[in-house]
């Protein structure tokens, strides 16, 4: 309690001759600073001294239920109930929480109407009244959410009644963050904090408002609050979940510890616990402590909450969704588990069931802006078409069916059917892949909330992911993203989703790679001087760069790496060594053991090894590279090299030079020196390498050959460059090699489709090729993009369909041309020739 | 009213060509800087060779330009005013008068105004001076910022006024003057294949290749072209031949209409007549397709359209 909240207590305090002003401070200083036991000594040595003393015995029940001794706890507050206390409500709110940790809803419910019905009835409330009030009116919002904003007005009004009082204050912010109004919450704790810095509960507020905008200050935020009162049960509950969500067991299972230390009766500090007994898959602990918690508080939703929660963070969508379901049966009155039930539900494709229960969700709990946003996303679903065909149920939004439906369903059928021949595996149909034209509806479907910064997700046999229009042209292949996630529906379902992150996505990025030439991205200089560096992190570390990156470049960083340690493991023991790994992990309940189990080597050398492979494989660059990790990019320096002191071993030296040269319009001295550049990193084809600027050059020495071949091998190790693809396939078609070019326009396809130049361009290729049905692809992908030029588009569909053998579309097409252009020369006569086949008509759809 | 403008649009089909000259006034205005007066001038260039391309007389297109660089007459608020007082006087009661506007605008008072040296040009000043056509055909083409406020008084029967922009807010340089010009040099604006662009084919062209460009940047569109011929000014955003605005310009051409029906053999003649009242019927259906069954309304076009396609075939081995 504030000092000066002391003072005033102690002025009516004082008239019956009870406890001291230093008394009251020295215990609530010891309270302050988690030296309950003595504060509780000293507390109850007053009471027993004294008749009756109201302030002490308040302090000793509020210290005894810090400490989950809820028969003493209860003792206090009846003797202030019986006493006719002024802070009778105070007690009454006291008792209440004594019945909701024991599960006794009702009867705590009865004691928060109670309190409420003081604020008619009383003459006067003082501030602790008003508290009181506030906070059995926030109890009761579970069944009126309204009463929420009552709350709200109240705690304002305690606040603004007794300005010293700044637990009505932390009681605000706690409301506020937990109905999810994280700025104005933050803007309370940072008041409550300006006028006591080192308020432990405030400090924790604060490290929760952290956590809810993903800040990485929460940690330090918590500890705060610990250093100044190490046996604060909430605030070791919550660094026990942020340690949790950095997959650090041990420190969470540790600070649960300490929690259950002060106060055996935590649930909360026992679902911890459970939480990390679930994820290592120790059933009996799990069930042990699952036990323990419901014999304390059998209506503690909050226990399978928190399971069904972190359970989804670490992929395990079903139990999830049935820890979800286990909450809303022991308290109906869950709202945010029934939300966590929706979501799920929505994340392995349970569509109906799923909106049903975010909506029940929602109308318990207005306010959970996460449910709010997965509800106005599912009502969009009505302008999204679901197709079903072979292995998948693919949903688009109506403006991209017609362009992207035909070129999904394409390459998701190719993926199964490799990923089903490499893994002897084929998971259930249909596999469901939503494709989102926004990046902020994509971000709620995966997170609730907007601005994740992903493309993809696979959720088990659901994917979503960004529709190419979600990014800028270029910024990502859609189609090696579809890969990747598809890779992982194979890898979680094969594993009952327990494979560990680092390994499922490097092993979907190996996929990438195999996939097509260029995909499953490219190393480049940043990563291999991050190795220089020491940054990467040895193969057993590899999953902390996923969950808990050091440096802003780790994440991506460590998705190559640890796609190269397939590449090592294949090396070393072929493919079957994977999918070994894979069933290991099923299996397993120690991932760490999995692979030193499969290669036959321990953590160790397993690491040497791997960078012994590392070494070799990138031997060439790395020596090129030595010396340069300090040294600044190509174009971030005034003076380059010149070609007196460039070291001829040395990339960046040789590049920027060759870029220097080139820019003033030396080609044959930059050739020579770009060239160096390639020699010394041929395996990095990005926008600024070597490739693409000695393309430039050739073309600009009009040496299409010498481009063409520049380009070929750029894009075979980096798809991903579009106009690379472009300018590839121009120089192929140039030399009438179509197929050729047709390939790189396809590559193209997976990058930008909404280009109608490039469905033309191919379009064009694939007739001298004779591909009518690949012809009659392309042009329904120019229609799907509504040219102009309708009648001409209809009009070479109706082509290419002729010319594959499909006379009723093609009829159908050519009716759809000359509606538009009735003279239309060319339509009138492929009519006229279709009309003389006889084919019937089918009506236009 | 939507059924009394499809009766209108049939008669107007009925009508035989008629071969009326089309003048045209191009007008460049001020650009403030080189680039944009080199574009606005660039444009009202390529517009002209257009329009020659097309059949227009050169003695017949007129350019100003705002750009002390540019060779002929200097564009001014007067020079402007004079050249179609001029026009109209010239005008003959077949001819139509085309004014294609390249330039910046501003939103003035409740109007707007077309940027040019000195006083600017006012909608209402432009307005008054058209007045001198009377019931003639024009076509007023402002591709200017901030020219959406010239609809309304611009607006006349007989009239196609066009304007890059829906409103005096929509004040930044336009896209739309580069795609208008382009649809008379692109084969892609030519919707219906006659091989000639009419007024809302250009119109179309422009507004959706605008469009296209703002999406494929990830830019919020911010000009959003009208088009009004119905004389009510109010300007449409998607006119169409059975919209409420849109008939009149589908049928306005830059290109001027073939004249003569002397010498033509009466087979021919008839075989012409023939492939008007096709037209016709086509025309006709299409306008019932939303009250047909769909099976119906194709087999219907369909016995139409081989009809049509068999007659251009004995046409085009007649060498017309």
């Amino acid at each position: 309690m504030h000092k000066l909240a002391i003072t005033l207590v102690l002025m009516v305090s004082q008239l019956a001759g009870a406890a001291t002003v230093e008394q009251l401070e020295h215990i609530e200083s010891l309270h302050r600073s988690g030296d309950y036991q003595a504060a509780i000594e000293q507390a109850e040595a007053g009471i027993a001294a004294d008749t009756f003393d109201g302030h002490l015995l308040l302090l000793a029940a509020e210290l005894r239920l810090a400490t989950g001794d809820l028969q003493a706890a209860a003792g206090h507050f009846s003797q202030l109930v019986d006493n006719e206390d002024p802070d009778k409500l105070m007690a009454w709110l006291g008792l209440a929480e004594i019945h909701r940790q024991r599960g006794e809803l009702e009867q705590a419910r009865a004691l928060w109407r109670q309190i409420r019905d003081a604020y008619q009835t009383r003459p006067s409330l003082s501030a602790r009244d008003l508290h009181a009030i506030a906070a059995a009116t926030r109890q009761l919002g579970d069944s009126d959410p309204q009463l929420y904003k009552q709350a709200v007005r109240l705690f304002d009004d305690a606040m603004r009644r007794d300005p010293s009082s700044l637990d009505s204050g932390i009681a605000l912010g706690e409301l506020l963050l937990e109905k999810y109004n994280n700025e104005e919450a933050l803007q309370v704790f940072q008041e409550v904090l300006s006028r006591d810095e080192s308020h432990p509960r405030a400090l924790l507020g604060l490290a929760r408002s952290q956590h809810f905008d993903y800040s990485s200050e929460a940690m330090d935020s918590a500890l705060q609050a610990l250093a100044v009162n190490p046996n604060l049960v909430e605030g070791r509950v919550f660094l026990a979940r942020l340690y949790i969500e950095l997959e650090a067991y041990d420190d969470a299972r540790r600070e649960a510890a300490l929690a259950l230390e002060v106060n055996p009766r935590s649930v909360e500090a026992l679902a911890m616990l459970a939480v990390i007994e679930h994820l290592e898959r120790e059933r009996e602990a799990f069930v042990e402590l699952e036990q323990r918690a419901l014999e304390l508080n059998p209506r503690f939703a909050g226990f399978y909450e928190l399971l069904a929660e972190l359970a989804a963070r670490n992929r395990l969508y079903q139990d999830a969704e049935n820890f979800a379901a286990r909450a809303v049966e022991i308290e109906p009155r869950a709202w945010r588990a029934w939300g966590l039930l929706g979501m799920n539900q929505l994340r392995r494709g349970a569509m109906v069931e799923g909106k049903e229960n975010l909506e029940r969700s929602f109308a318990g709990d207005p306010y959970n802006v996460w449910i709010k946003n997965t509800l106005q996303l599912a009502d969009s679903f009505e302008n999204y078409a679901e197709t079903d065909r072979g292995k998948f149920r693919v949903v688009l939004h109506d403006n991209e069916q017609a362009l992207l439906g035909e070129y999904v369903h394409e390459i998701a059928e190719q993926a199964y059917e490799a990923f089903a021949e490499r893994y002897d595996y084929r998971p259930q149909a249909p596999i469901r892949v939503e494709f989102y034209p926004n990046h902020a509806d994509f971000s709620v479907r995966t997170v609730g909330l907007a601005g994740v910064g992903l493309l993809g997700v696979a959720f088990g046999p659901v994917v979503a992911m960004d529709s190419p229009a979600a990014r800028e042209r270029g910024a990502f292949n859609w189609g090696s993203t579809l890969w990747h996630e598809l890779a992982h529906v194979f890898h979680l379902t094969m594993t009952d989703n327990r494979v560990p992150r680092w390994f499922s996505e490097g092993l979907a990025v190996y996929e990438e790679r195999q996939g097509r030439p260029g995909w499953g991205g490219d190393v480049d200089p940043g990563f291999l001087r991050a190795y220089i560096a020491g940054q990467l992190l040895p193969l057993s570390q590899l999953n902390s760069g996923f969950v808990r990156p050091s440096y802003p470049e780790q994440v991506v960083h460590s998705y190559f790496q640890a796609s190269l340690v397939f590449d090592f493991i294949e090396s070393r023991r072929g493919f079957d060594a994977i999918r070994e790994a894979l069933n290991a992990y099923r299996d397993s309940s120690d991932p760490d053991a999995v692979l030193p189990a499969v290669l036959e080597l321990d953590a160790a050398a397993l690491d040497a090894a791997f960078d012994e492979y590392f070494r070799k494989r990138y031997a060439v660059p790395l020596a090129a590279l030595q010396g340069t990790v300090d040294e600044l990019d190509p174009g971030e320096t005034e003076s380059g090299p010149s070609i007196d002191n460039a070291q001829p071993d040395r990339y960046f030296d040789q590049l920027r030079l060759g870029i220097s040269l080139y820019d003033k319009g030396d080609l044959e001295l930059a050739e020579l020196f770009l060239t160096r550049a390639q020699q010394l990193f041929p395996q990095y084809a990005g926008g600024d390498s070597s490739y693409w600027l000695l393309a430039s050059l050739y073309q600009q020495q009009n040496r299409p050959d010498a481009a063409e071949e520049q380009l070929a091998r750029m894009t075979a190790i980096n798809a991903e460059h579009y106009a690379a693809q472009r300018q590839l396939a121009s120089l192929r078609a140039a030399r009438g090699d179509d197929a050729g070019a047709a390939e790189a326009l396809q590559s193209a396809i997976y990058i930008y489709p909404y280009d109608p130049d490039l469905h033309h361009a191919l379009a064009g290729h694939l007739e001298k090729l004779e591909r009518w049905q690949a012809v009659a692809r392309e042009r329904r992908a120019i229609l799907a993009l509504d040219p102009i030029d309708r009648a001409e588009a209809h009009y070479q569909l109706a082509r290419a369909y002729q010319r594959a053998g499909n006379r009723s579309s093609a009829r159908e097409q050519i009716l759809y041309a000359l509606e538009i252009a009735p003279n239309y020369f060319q339509a009138q006569e492929l009519l006229l020739a279709l009309h003389q086949v006889g084919a019937t008509v089918q009506p236009p759809p | 009213m939507r059924r009394a403008l499809s009766i209108c649009l049939l008669l107007l089909l009925s009508l035989p060509a008629t071969a009326g000259r089309h003048q045209l006034l191009i007008v460049s205005g001020l650009g403030g800087t080189t680039a944009y007066d080199e574009q606005f001038t660039g444009l009202a260039t390529r517009l002209a060779q257009a329009a020659r391309d097309a059949g227009v007389a050169s003695e017949q297109i007129v350019t100003l330009s705002a750009s002390a660089n540019a060779a002929g007459a200097r564009a001014d608020r007067d020079t402007v005013l004079a050249a179609i007082s001029r026009a109209a006087e010239n005008l003959g009661e077949d001819d139509r008068f085309f004014l294609v506007m390249f330039g910046h605008g501003n939103p003035r008072g409740d109007g707007a105004v077309f940027n040019l040296p000195g006083p600017d040009l006012t909608a209402t000043e432009l307005a008054a001076a058209l007045e001198a056509f009377g019931e003639r055909l024009v076509i007023v083409v402002n591709t200017a910022s901030s020219s959406g406020p010239f609809v309304a008084p611009l607006a006349a029967p007989n009239r196609v006024v066009i304007t890059a922009t829906a409103n005096g807010r929509e004040y930044h340089a336009t896209l739309f003057g580069e795609y208008f010009v382009a649809a008379f040099e692109s084969p892609g604006a030519d919707r219906d294949k006659d091989e000639r662009i009419s007024m809302l084919e250009a119109f179309e062209f422009a507004s959706r290749e605008v469009r296209r460009s703002y999406e494929s940047e990830k830019r919020l569109l911010i000009e959003h072209a009208l088009l009004d011929d119905n004389g009510d000014g109010e300007g449409s955003q998607q006119p169409g031949e059975f919209a409420a605005d849109g008939a009149l310009a589908h049928r306005v051409y830059l290109r001027p209409a073939l004249s003569a029906t002397a010498g033509v053999p009466p087979e021919i003649l008839a075989m012409q007549r023939r492939k008007q009242e096709l037209e016709l019927s086509i025309a006709e259906l299409k306008q019932q397709r939303d009250s047909l069954p769909r099976r119906q309304y194709y087999d219907r076009l369909e016995v139409l359209l081989v009809d049509l396609a068999l007659l251009n075939r004995e046409l085009r081995a007649t060498g017309d």
